[in-house]
């Protein structure tokens, strides 16, 4: 081997260390970007249970919707004085869903799926039943639960 | 003795003076040496050019609105309305960055089929094409995120609807949505992430890559579609050619303040996450193909759902695009590919049928 051949192996080596160290470097900081961008479950303190409306507020028949953490839900009164809570975000791709009260079901304008009183989905694009959530009244006051 | 006016002379020393400090002589040389070719479809080279052109509105009127406009739920849509009813001139400048918008994006897909039809993505210029492909899923994401930032009822669910559709992404789709709106729905957080992607991501990528393409078209020179022999002499890229450039970038201004004056945009009522979605919504033209074949196919397919299957397609439509230049082997032979010309012709017909019906109905 001549001295300019040891030269050039030496070269060689040296930048393809360089590249891998590089390639290797820039992993950790690609996670740590992704990881940072990620909405953190922690942050946005998820509350178990929530104090949503007031019965009163309620009127037979028609469907009031209130916020529960981030989320849309709509609040039902039967006739029999019954409240009723189910998600109001539809399962198809999350529009809020409309109660219409001479059908009695929940339509969706975006796509048209329809939902009947206990959430299950009756016609239309969407997979999924409303999520339900168990109410809670406590002096007039609905309180809503996670399931 | 010449006596020559001073303002003359005062031109020709700034000149100089610029010259000695610049060294502009080698670039202006390098654009006169190269040569636009002339024939029957020397027309459509003009949209390139038309695109970058609307591409710098976007630029200008983007500044401009960035100065009062306010990226929070509670102040985004009040700050629209300032900006059209009480800022002066803020309604032309909103109606400029929401017209120009639309007409750079048309100019890119016309741009993009004319390049394809003509087959300019053959050997060398396979990187021009690739990155053109790149440019068209830039300004597509340029519109998708400026969509939401004036806040209004459409704006909000079609946001909610479109940023759902990747959530039955197989393997990815979950982490693309958390990452698109920062949390489970379209909320503040989702706001700022799209304002931060409209206003500076999206533009310092948009921007390497015009780059690079424009420095490709300088490289490479213009192409010659197969079998055309240049019947007119070819014209210097500089001045002639930039001429050319120039009245069609008068048109396309004068078309531009025309329709803003004609149709200035409007703003819709303040979104409100909590109240039931209203009836049709739909997104903007450039999307209605996606959504008229989402409406089209069946709910459920052997179990898959209708999603999974129109992300699946959209992917395998999306890498035959950038593919196109390897795949179509007969381009880089220079012989003419009728085949590839078939798959153009059925897409335009798709896309316009598409849209029609998602009008229509
Ligand atoms: C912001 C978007 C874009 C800008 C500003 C832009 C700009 C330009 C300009 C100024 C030219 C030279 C003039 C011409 O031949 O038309 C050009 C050429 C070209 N562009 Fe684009 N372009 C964009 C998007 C695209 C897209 C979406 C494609 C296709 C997928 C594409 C593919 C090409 C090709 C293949 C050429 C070479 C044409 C030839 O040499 O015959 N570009 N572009
Ligand atoms: S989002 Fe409700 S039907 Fe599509």
């Amino acid at each position: 081997m001549t001295a300019q051949d040891k030269e050039i192996s030496r070269r060689n080596f040296l930048s393809q260390a360089l590249t891998g160290w590089i390639s290797i470097s820039v992993l950790p900081v690609l996670y740590g970007m992704v990881e940072y961008a990620l909405p953190s479950k922690i942050r946005d303190r998820i509350l178990e249970s929530m104090h949503v409306a007031k019965e009163a507020d309620l009127l037979v028949g028609s469907a009031k919707i209130v916020k529960f953490n981030k989320q849309a839900i709509a609040l039902l009164k039967s006739e029999q004085g019954q409240v009723r809570a189910l998600s109001a975000v539809c399962t198809h791709l999350g529009c809020i869903v409309q109660y219409q009260s001479d059908r009695k079901v929940f339509h969706c304008n975006c796509h048209g799926s329809e939902f009947d009183l206990e959430g299950r989905n009756i016609s239309g694009p969407a997979p999924r039943p409303l999520q339900p959530f168990k109410v809670d009244i406590k002096e007039g006051d609905i309180i809503i639960s996670r399931i | 003795m010449i006596i020559r006016p001073s303002w003359l002379h005062f031109r020709e020393s700034s000149r100089v003076w610029i010259e000695d400090r610049l060294r502009l002589k080698p670039l202006i040389d390098l654009l006169a040496k190269k040569l636009v070719p002339r024939h029957k479809y020397s027309f459509w080279y003009l949209f390139g050019g038309l695109a970058l052109f609307f591409f710098i509105v976007q630029i200008v009127t983007g500044i401009l609105l960035l100065l009062y406009y306010s990226p929070t739920p509670n102040t985004a849509n009040e700050s629209v309305r300032v900006i059209v009813n009480q800022v002066s001139f803020g309604w032309l400048v909103r109606s400029l960055h929401s017209w120009s918008a639309n007409l750079m994006i048309a100019t890119v897909i016309l741009h993009l089929f004319s390049t394809y039809f003509m087959k300019a993505y053959r050997k060398p210029r396979e990187l021009m094409w690739v990155s053109g492909v790149f440019l068209l899923f830039l300004v597509l994401g340029f519109g998708f995120t400026g969509y939401l930032l004036p806040w209004d009822t459409t704006a909000y669910f079609a946001t909610q609807i479109g940023t759902e559709i990747p959530r039955s992404i197989p393997v990815l789709g979950e982490f693309i949505v958390r990452l698109l709106r920062g949390g489970e729905f379209i909320d503040e957080e989702s706001l700022k992430r799209l304002f931060a992607l409209h206003v500076v991501i999206l533009p310092l990528i948009t921007l390497a890559v015009v780059l690079f393409h424009l420095i490709l078209n300088q490289v490479h020179g213009t192409s010659i579609p197969i079998g055309i022999r240049s019947l007119r002499e070819p014209i210097p890229f500089f001045p002639n050619y930039l001429f050319r450039d120039a009245i069609a970038w008068i048109a396309a201004l004068i078309l531009l303040f025309g329709l803003c004056l004609i149709f200035p945009v409007q703003i819709g009522p303040k979104a409100d996450p909590f109240a039931s979605a209203p009836v049709g919504i739909k997104p903007e033209w450039y999307f209605l193909t996606l959504y008229q074949t989402l409406r089209i196919v069946p709910a459920a397919i052997l179990g898959v759902n209708s999603e999974t299957i129109v992300n699946v397609c959209v992917g395998i439509a999306g890498a035959f695009l950038l593919m196109t230049p390897m795949i179509d082997r007969k381009a880089r032979m220079e012989q003419y590919s009728s085949g590839f010309t078939w798959i153009g012709v059925v897409a335009i017909f798709y896309v316009i049928i598409a849209i029609s019906l998602a009008y229509l109905t």
